[in-house]
């Protein structure tokens, strides 16, 4: 179960490395975000749906 | 005046048909999938005896007897059969001493320690299983969480019982079909957790119906995911409806839920046979990985809870009470899990509602999307390992106890501003592991709105990555960035804890 891309230290601070790797956190975190979103999304027709067995 | 009929035997297949025998011929009784589930079911948690009360009032039978059966041409009698089952053998004469409080306090607790629980034996062709309680298979170490169980009580001749279970009945296709039995399971344990009603199914199915719908209401032809929805708001609570789609992180986010002892309604397509309704009652957690994929992509979705989970229980109407129902990971990115259990074919998950209390306004994705945001964060600072993300409803007054017990593993320094300061009831808790030790914590509003800032406390367990945290949040060169990945509220948040 590991995450992929995480193979930074943080033992000196580096603007310009933590601009970048936050640059790529925001990418992947608005594609995950974007999935949610659309995830949440129910459509009417799911109401209609007849449960019956 | 006669004294009630009562039958006490040794629990075996002959005895356990026999008492479920009217008015089903034995050969019908036999033929019933649910009294095979529950032979088998019973075998395996021991049971040795069986007490039939050869009358017994049923409050819910009586209910559907009065709404529909005295109706009928055929004489269908209004008192049930109900059975009772030990884990030890007794004879005639024993129980006899027992229930009359003439036999020794030592052997009376271990009889009504012994207590498997009770089938409710119905007066009607094919349905005969009404109300059935029975005692949830062991943990097996943890591994298998019964968490949506309440106690319930019997008394059996004026012996007190007690019980931690869920009731489970069949359907009777005339005031119940699945999703009305389904519902009738989830409304038992919500009656504790939110202190709803828990109507009978007749009361159910009449409430769905005031949506009107093109079929009638009796005989139940099964109900509408929208009808569902009413018979849930007539009780007082609020349907969480989830549309199972291949984004979502299914098997976390029914433990999400399960971990508060909310039961799962589960909506699944079974192929060559329709729509049908189970309500989930629980999981199988594993130490490990069990699972590669459980909906999301992998690539979006960082490792969930979910991954070790191999199996839920189910309330199926037509399998039994806490069925096995074994999750089948998806083949790859786009696909959704299915599940196997108790059907030839596999069950593909279509819908999830979920009954809640009102004020539980925040659902489980819309907070995942928070905890992605702060993974955003850490995985920009900090190295890789094995992780895991954990998200959970609970009431706050259990985090306390657990905190207060040591088990919640609070900091020193939080303890005191947790168990003094006001929660709201019911709290989304995340947490964050990495290699197994715990990284960071937080604990979520669920009154709060959609686009507000919900989460109310959060701590670090491992400080390296605090101060990082820190040393990032501080640095002027990259607030536009931390911003635009946190927002304000979230960034302003996480330098003050």
């Amino acid at each position: 179960m590991s995450e992929p891309n995480e193979n930074r230290t943080d033992r000196d601070f580096d603007p310009e490395q933590a601009q970048s790797a936050l640059r790529e956190s925001i990418e992947r975190v608005n594609d995950a975000l974007a999935t949610l979103d659309e995830a949440q999304k129910t459509r009417e027709e799911i109401f209609e749906l007849v449960v019956s067995v | 005046m006669s004294l009630p009929s009562v039958v006490v035997a040794p629990f075996s297949q002959e005895s356990f048909f026999e008492a479920l025998e009217c008015p089903c011929a034995v050969s019908e009784v036999a033929a019933n999938r649910r009294v095979s589930y529950l032979l088998d079911y019973l075998r395996e948690i021991g049971a040795k005896t069986i007490v039939v009360e050869e009358e017994y009032v049923d409050g819910d039978y009586l209910d559907d007897y009065a709404s529909f059966y005295v109706k009928c041409f055929e004489d269908y009698p209004k008192r049930c059969k109900r059975l009772h089952f030990f884990a030890v053998e007794t004879s005639s004469a024993q129980f006899l001493q027992i229930v009359t409080n003439r036999a020794e306090g030592t052997i009376t607790r271990a009889f009504a320690d012994a207590y498997l629980g009770f089938v409710v034996a119905r007066p009607l062709p094919k349905a005969v299983i009404g109300r059935t309680i029975l005692k949830t298979y062991p943990s097996a170490s943890g591994r298998r969480n019964y968490t949506c169980t309440k106690m319930y009580r019997a008394n059996l001749f004026g012996l007190e019982l007690q019980i931690e279970s869920l009731a489970y009945q069949e359907q009777d296709r005339a005031l119940a079909a699945c999703a009305t039995v389904a519902l009738w399971a989830c409304f038992q344990k919500d009656r504790d957790l939110f202190q709803s009603l828990s109507p009978t199914p007749a009361t159910i199915t009449r409430s769905a119906n005031t949506v009107l719908e093109d079929a009638r209401p009796f005989p139940s032809q099964g109900l509408k995911i929208e009808q569902i929805c009413n018979a849930i708001a007539a009780v007082g609570l609020e349907p969480e409806v989830i549309e199972v789609k291949p984004g979502i992180p299914l098997v976390s986010l029914l433990y999400g839920y399960l971990q508060l002892g909310a039961p799962v309604l589960l909506v699944v397509r079974i192929p060559d046979v329709g729509l049908h309704a189970l309500t989930l009652t629980g999981f199988s957690l594993n130490p490990g990985a069990v699972l590669l994929l459980e909906g999301a992509d992998p690539g979006k979705t960082p490792p969930l809870v979910g991954l070790r989970i191999d199996e839920f229980y189910a309330h199926d109407d037509q399998v039994g009470p806490f069925s096995r129902l074994k999750v089948i990971p998806p083949t790859a990115v786009g696909q959704t899990v299915k599940f196997a259990g108790g059907w030839p074919n596999e069950l593909t998950p279509v819908a999830i509602i979920i009954p809640l209390y009102t004020k539980i306004r925040l659902g489980y994705l819309e907070v995942l999307k928070w905890l992605w945001r702060l993974r955003g964060l850490i995985s920009a600072i900090s190295p890789g390992g094995s992780v895991e993300w954990d998200l959970f409803l609970m009431t706050s007054n259990r985090f306390k106890s657990l905190a207060r017990a040591g088990e919640a593993q609070v900091p020193s320094t939080e303890l005191e501003a947790i168990l003094m300061k006001g929660h709201p009831r019911f709290v989304w808790r995340g947490v964050f592991k990495r290699d197994s030790n715990l990284v960071v914590e937080l604990l979520v509003d669920t009154t709060a709105m959609t686009d507000s800032f919900p989460i109310y406390r959060l701590w670090w367990h491992d400080d390296a990555v605090k101060a990082s945290v820190q040393q990032l949040l501080k640095a002027k060169a990259v607030e536009t960035a931390l911003n635009e990945l946190l927002t304000v509220r979230f960034a302003d948040f996480l330098r003050a804890a």
